[in-house]
């Protein structure tokens, strides 16, 4: 591989190492994409602060984040209104994305929880659900029919992290399932290393 | 605010190793290089190699007070609950005529918790230590905390901040004492290969002891490495 590289002209090299730089440049990008940093209320676009307002008569006390997918700039608004913590995601000019609702098991309707459980239980030999999110999403109408809690124009899911073990897997996963608890998508969670504190 | 209260608690971790310069305790810097690769989802191991220096001989041969290479092994029983066992090498004063050695074997068992990217860990670990004088027996319990400072996730490039406190007791059929270890810690997360920790430790040692308890300042520089 060397001594043909060593045969080729001039600019034949710069042909080859040019795009093996710009895909060192996309990696770091890429790995740059996966930060999320806590900001202030200033740095949130307008029209987000202006949906937010909707969200309560007294101001709560919100956390807000921006996040890199790779791509684009989103923003996030973390706050308790009720007993229910939600997150909102807005994209870069601040419109509404998508409403997460961290929500217990038995707050899914029966009949959906017994098909998520009895997916689980045959893919798995033992699993925790650790942590369960409603997902709204909607376009335009998303803000005003959750507010006005008309759910029916709108997309429901339900995303879990869940500990799962199997003969050939042990991890922290993500599901992803439909409102009526069919099976969406699934990626392993990966967590630190736990080398500095195990 | 997070950085306040960090800065705040370095300053008075900082206060504290000044009192031990004057007080003569031990002065202690303690470099560690960790290698740790997964077998499989449940399987992993973890080399490591870590030095003892004392500050207050580094113009004699004593200062490098051992160095330990070390392998341990850690089986997941469940995504939260972890069991190992491994081996340590310990070559006390390495610079000082006479072999001083010490073997030690050690199994464990640790859990964590997760409060998002906020950690918890408990490790319950029993130690058989054999010296080239004697030897000894260890129980050790430790309690480690680490959280991101920026967000609630820890992305690559940011810096986390980690607290740790160990008890333990040493024995063997002539004497018996205990040991405390309290550690604070920022880390320097790079990316999800490797990070870098730099802590101060202090060590409350032989507190059973007629002689007195002995005070050990440790400045800890961890450099960790995953495969």
């Amino acid at each position: 591989m060397i001594l043909y590289y060593e045969n080729l002209p001039g600019y034949s090299l710069l042909i080859i190492i040019l795009p093996r730089i710009a895909n060192l440049y996309l990696l770091a990008q890429k790995q740059k994409s996966e930060v999320e940093i806590s900001i202030k209320e200033a740095e949130i676009p307008a029209p987000a602060l202006n949906i937010l307002n909707q969200f309560w008569n007294d101001k709560k006390k919100v956390d807000f984040y921006r996040e890199f997918d790779g791509n684009s700039v989103s923003y996030e608004a973390k706050f308790m209104p009720d007993n229910h913590l939600l997150s909102i995601e807005f994209n870069e000019r601040g419109l509404i994305k998508d409403i997460e609702q961290l929500i217990e098991f038995d707050e899914i309707p029966e009949n959906t929880g017994n098909i998520i459980r009895s997916y689980l239980n045959d893919q798995y030999t033992k699993f925790k659900v650790t942590r369960i999110q409603r997902q709204y999403s909607g376009g335009d109408e998303l803000t005003k029919s959750f507010l006005e809690e008309d759910l029916v124009p709108l997309t429901i899911r339900y995303e879990l992290e869940v500990e799962a073990q199997n003969k050939e897997e042990l991890g922290i996963f993500e599901f992803l399932f439909n409102k009526n608890g069919q099976f969406l998508w699934k990626c392993k969670i990966m967590r630190r290393s736990l080398d500095n504190i195990w | 605010m997070n950085f306040l209260k960090i800065g705040l608690l370095f300053a008075v971790t900082g206060i504290f190793t000044s009192t031990a310069l004057a007080q003569k305790a031990d002065l202690i810097w303690s470099p560690e290089l960790s290698y740790s690769w997964k077998q499989s989802d449940r399987l992993g191991f973890t080399a490591k190699f870590s030095m003892f220096n004392s500050l207050r001989d580094l113009d004699n041969n004593s200062a490098v007070r051992y160095i330990e290479p070390q392998i341990t092994f850690s089986y997941s029983s469940s995504p939260r609950v972890k069991l190992g066992g491994g081996y340590y090498y310990r070559n006390s004063t390495p610079f000082l005529p006479g072999l001083q050695y010490e073997h030690r074997f050690l199994e464990q068992i640790g859990f964590v918790s997760y409060i998002g990217d906020k950690r918890i860990a408990h490790r319950l670990r029993a130690e058989q230590r054999v010296r080239s004088s004697s030897y000894q027996n260890r129980i050790r319990y430790r309690l480690s905390y680490d959280f991101p400072l920026e967000g609630q996730k820890l992305d690559a490039g940011e810096k986390y901040f980690i607290v740790k406190n160990e008890v333990m007791s040493a024995f063997n059929k002539e004497v018996a004492d205990a040991e405390n270890r309290a550690d604070v810690g920022l880390g320097w997360y790079f990316n999800d290969k490797q990070k870098f920790e730099l802590g101060l430790q202090y060590r409350t040692q032989d507190i059973f002891s007629d002689g007195g308890i002995n005070h050990l300042f440790l400045i800890r520089t961890s450099y960790y490495i995953n495969r």
